[in-house]
């Protein structure tokens, strides 16, 4: 598993909202039209999940924390 | 992969669209709305640089009544250990006031008591200069005053050269990172505002991407700056904060301004509301009375309810999943604090672009703002000022300088160079060290051989792995897409910001600013000798380094 992450839920539209906005370029559209963390240089500011038009998109970073 | 090429025209071109490259593009289309401006913005306008999900307070405000400018520089002065020009420092603080009401006007949001006045809260050992801002969508704010002001806007683009010719700014050339497109701008006057070196010393986490800083900001305005003969300063400030530890995200201030405490291993407070220096608490890590942690036990509910409101909704909202992970309570639990990575910044501290009170640089038509720029611990109040003094600065000067003239085909000719450049990086795909891998090891040595106690012989050992990595990097970087293509540009400005840092840490023989700036070889403050600045400027190519020294300005202006 990646140091970060993000869980996408099946609300997602693929309208790549998130995609467009990562301040670092992490996202990638996948083949099922979904977001997914293709770089693990995500900064967690949440951009993604709060732009979120239908609140489908979660930040995660189950390592960071030891 | 492939790379386009197209070519585009503008007045001003802004480099970097976070708080400071949008303020100085409102203004510049506010004071001549004929004047085409860009702005090339790495990210995505709306979510991009340094305060990408708002921010919680300005830090420099002069509010009539409460405080005043003098008073605003001498704690500065005593903050810098005397090494700050005043001029740009006086006018950041006599602009502060205006700014908040300018942005107050277009809908940023700053609370007020029942009597009307702004939350003021005392940030450092004395001096009640910071304003609170409850405003998590200052950048989506900014960006619908972009849209109306009618500035064009570059998403994911992100400036390899600046193009200069007898010693006056002519053009930049930006890379699309999105479709592989390589733009030769031609401009009559830029602003840098690409922020600081976010991505300079290793996490103790390890993890390359968890900053204090942006991690976006490679220190790409630093370095573009000084390949085209710009003056950098204060690269030996190498600058660290006490923040949550493995987390790196600032509360420090907003937690003690609330009535939090910092206790040492013994339990003993070391910081609290009146003594709240960040600076002071470092050293005392490095005395080795650490850990150090957070208390609020003793804090009421509605603190901690505010206190919760504010951290979880402005700047670094992610991270109440972190304490929900941690399974963290901050009314029951203790939180630690560990210093941060070193960075190098003009907003936080003083590192960057030698710029006077006009933003003017060593070169013509170039300005700079924000973090990029040496206006030292200027904070956001200072991206949004100079934003402003930049434009105005750039306005005038389109107006007045005249057009260059350029010798036939030498933009052309600069293009072809640069264009060869990158496509050179780009076949590297058989290469077998990857972006993150050697990014590591960079970072690794400018923590292990660059950071304080500072001595020559750690210092020129760094020096050498720093160059030694640079001609290593086109034989061993493997690069294979877009996104790789624009790390190993990156990595570029990194090795610079650390051969920068490292030679003005060598030039500087005394120590100054406590933890920041600490020569074993020379432990102590030199004032007769050192009190003055450690300018660094590139001479015919990287080996070749001019260090000047300037003295600190004292009063009036340039």
């Amino acid at each position: 598993m990646n140091t970060f992450s993000i869980a996408v839920s099946d609300e997602c539209i693929g309208c790549g909202l998130c995609v467009d906005l990562c301040p670092l370029d992490c996202l990638r559209m996948g083949k099922d039209e979904k977001p997914f963390m293709n770089y693990s240089e995500c900064w967690y500011c949440g951009a993604c999940e709060i732009e979120c038009p239908v609140s489908c998109l979660k930040v995660y970073f189950p390592f960071l924390v030891y | 992969m492939k790379l386009s090429l197209a070519t585009m025209n503008t007045d001003i071109l802004i480099i970097g669209g976070g708080c400071a490259g949008s303020m100085a593009a409102i203004r510049a289309k506010e004071l001549a709305p004929d004047t085409s401006v860009c702005i090339m913005e790495k990210g995505h306008i709306k979510r991009s640089g340094s305060v990408t999900m708002g921010m919680d307070a300005l830090n420099v405000v002069i509010v009539p009544g409460v405080s005043s400018v003098s008073q605003y520089l001498n704690i500065l002065k005593r903050k810098c250990c005397d090494l700050v020009d005043e001029a740009p420092s006086r006018v950041l603080a006599e602009r502060s006031f205006q700014i908040l009401k300018t942005l107050e006007s277009w809908g940023v949001f700053f609370p007020k008591d029942d009597k009307g006045n702004y939350l003021l809260m005392q940030v450092d050992d004395e001096g009640r200069f910071c304003v609170g801002m409850d405003e998590p969508d200052l950048k989506l704010i900014l960006a619908k005053k972009l849209r109306e002001s009618k500035t064009t806007v570059l998403n994911r683009t992100m400036v390899t050269k600046l193009l200069v010719y007898e010693d006056r700014v002519i053009g930049a050339i930006g890379l699309d990172i999105n479709e592989g497109k390589l733009i030769l701008c031609e401009a009559k006057s830029i602003i840098l505002a690409n922020g600081s070196a976010g991505r300079f010393g290793l996490p103790n986490t390890g993890y390359l991407y968890g900053t204090f800083d942006f991690p976006g900001n490679a220190g790409d305005g630093f370095s573009l700056a000084f390949r085209s003969g710009v003056k950098i300063t204060g690269m030996e400030y190498t600058l660290r904060y006490p923040l949550i530890k493995d987390l790196s995200i600032p509360l420090l201030n907003i937690v003690l301004t609330r009535g939090a405490k910092v206790i040492n291993n013994r339990g003993e407070v070391v910081a609290d509301q009146s003594r709240a220096s960040v600076h002071r608490l470092i050293e005392e890590v490095d005395k080795g009375d650490g850990p150090f942690f957070i208390q609020m036990s003793h804090l009421s509910k509605a603190k901690i309810c505010e206190i919760e409101n504010v951290l979880f909704s402005t700047e670094r909202p992610m991270q109440r999943r972190y304490w929900e992970l941690k399974k963290m309570k901050f009314n029951r639990d203790l939180i630690e604090l560990h210093p941060t990575e070193a960075q190098l910044c003009g907003g936080h501290g003083l590192s960057g672009v030698v710029i006077n009170e006009f933003a003017e640089t060593n070169i013509r038509g170039l300005f700079a703002a924000g973090d990029v720029s040496s206006v030292p611990m200027q904070h956001l109040t200072g991206a949004f000022v100079f934003g402003n003094v930049a434009a105005e600065s750039a306005v005038k000067f389109i107006e007045s300088a005249g057009n260059q003239k350029i010798p036939e085909k030498y933009l052309e000719e600069q293009f072809n160079f640069e264009t060869k450049r990158i496509i050179g990086i780009t076949n590297r795909v058989d290469n077998f060290i990857d972006n993150t891998q050697y990014e590591y090891k960079v970072r690794r040595v400018i923590n292990e051989y660059l950071l304080s106690p500072k001595n020559a012989v750690s210092l020129n050992k760094g020096l050498g792995l720093i160059l030694e990595l640079r001609e290593q990097l086109p034989l061993y970087l493997r690069v294979r897409s877009l996104h790789e293509l624009c790390k190993a540009l990156e990595l570029e400005y990194i090795l610079d910001c650390a051969q920068m840092s490292a030679i003005a840490s060598l030039t500087r023989q005394e120590s100054r600013w406590g933890s920041i700036h600490k020569r074993s070889d020379f432990p102590n403050t030199d004032n007769e000798n050192w009190l003055k600045h450690i300018d660094i400027q590139i001479g015919e190519d990287h080996s070749d380094i001019k260090v000047t020294f300037r003295s600190v300005q004292k009063e009036g202006r340039a």
